[in-house]
């Protein structure tokens, strides 16, 4: 495995695979990679007919494939695990013989997940009384972190470091349902990219489910977003996670065909 | 090229009026997943090598845009 030190690297290295009928699941752009060169965790292995790029993402690679057959073996890092992620368009085939290859290689698939989206003007999250949900502030950052880290996965579940945590509270992109010691019993992430908002997190702490807290965060999401036609928000559900499906369908959100599955090979 | 151009994106996305957006990536009218489907096809068709370097929302933003990093990338052979 080689890093990559430069973008003039890279782009001898993409811009060739970056053809029709090249199968990939990197969908990263300018502003990713030169951010991850930066960083110094791009590395790269080349076979005959595709390419890898791993980007070290602490404990684990991020594996991200340029495939235009299935006749390479890989050799793939054994310091620790490898995990990627296959998109695909809901009754499409294309990513059914790229599966079977990387679970020929030892990956095992994993939590599949499916994209809800809804057009910003059709959220509609059910009120409920004001009052347990708040912005977070600093202080909640510690829980909020120990919450995101319990329940959501430790490889593609984008679990933001304390650090970044921080950050967000400071953007106002952290909602929490709290009690009457401001103790953290859920939290909303909200992220907003151009008329993209995105909720990358919603989880209530165990003991506090049932109380209906989740629609309480979605409905104090309801007050914060810009109501325009442009503006959608996305979420992406396990799929077999049917009450979390329910409580989305509920706030207007739908499935927009595309799915996902994560692939992980533990050495 | 306009043309060919066009029936590209057309095939990409049939719902979009591309002669008459101007923020397709600002407004999240293309995504991601649409570009790099859309660079393979213009690497092809125009036998050109856009690359990451390319990667960037003002390559993209409109048709004329996109016309622009073509000829540019032909250009440069």
């Amino acid at each position: 495995m080689e890093k990559i030190t430069d973008l003039d690297q890279l782009n001898k290295l993409l811009a060739p695979c970056m053809k029709r009928g090249v199968l990939t699941n990197n969908y990263l752009m300018y502003k990713d990679y030169k951010q991850y060169i930066e960083q110094g965790v791009l590395y790269y292995i080349k076979g005959r007919s595709g390419m890898l790029l791993f980007r070290d993402d602490g404990n684990h690679w991020r594996l991200l494939y340029y495939l235009s057959g299935f006749e390479d073996d890989f050799p793939l890092p054994e310091d620790k695990p490898s995990v990627m992620e296959v998109l695909f368009q809901a009754g499409g085939k294309e990513h059914e013989p790229v599966l079977a290859y990387w679970q020929s290689k030892g990956f095992k698939p994993y939590l599949p997940r499916k994209r809800m989206l809804v057009p910003a003007v059709e959220f509609k999250a059910a009120s409920f009384p004001a009052g347990t949900v708040v912005f977070a502030q600093k202080k909640h950052a510690p829980a909020i972190s120990a919450l995101l880290s319990a329940s959501f996965d430790r490889y593609l579940g984008c679990i933001p470091s304390q650090e970044e945590i921080i950050a967000g509270i400071e953007r106002k992109e952290f909602i929490c349902a709290v009690d009457a010691r401001d103790r953290i019993m859920g939290v909303l992430e909200i992220r907003r990219r151009r008329n993209l908002y995105t909720i990358r997190h919603l989880v209530v702490e165990r003991e506090f489910r049932g109380r209906g807290l989740a629609r309480k965060m979605l409905a104090f999401l309801e007050t914060i977003v810009e109501k325009d036609a442009k503006i959608k928000i996305e979420l992406w559900v396990q799929s077999n996670n049917p009450a979390a499906r329910r409580l989305y369908e509920k706030a207007g959100f739908s499935y927009d065909g595309l799915e996902s599955v994560g692939l992980l090979y533990e050495p | 090229m306009e043309e060919k151009l066009l029936k590209i994106l057309k095939e990409l996305r049939p719902e979009v009026d591309f002669t008459r957006e101007t923020r397709l990536i600002d407004e999240d009218i293309l995504d991601s997943f649409d570009i790099i489907a859309l660079v393979g096809e213009l690497n092809d068709t125009f036998d050109i090598q856009i690359g990451p370097e390319h990667l960037l929302p003002e390559n993209f933003n409109t048709l004329s845009c996109i016309l622009d990093l073509v000829r540019k990338l032909q250009a440069e052979g």
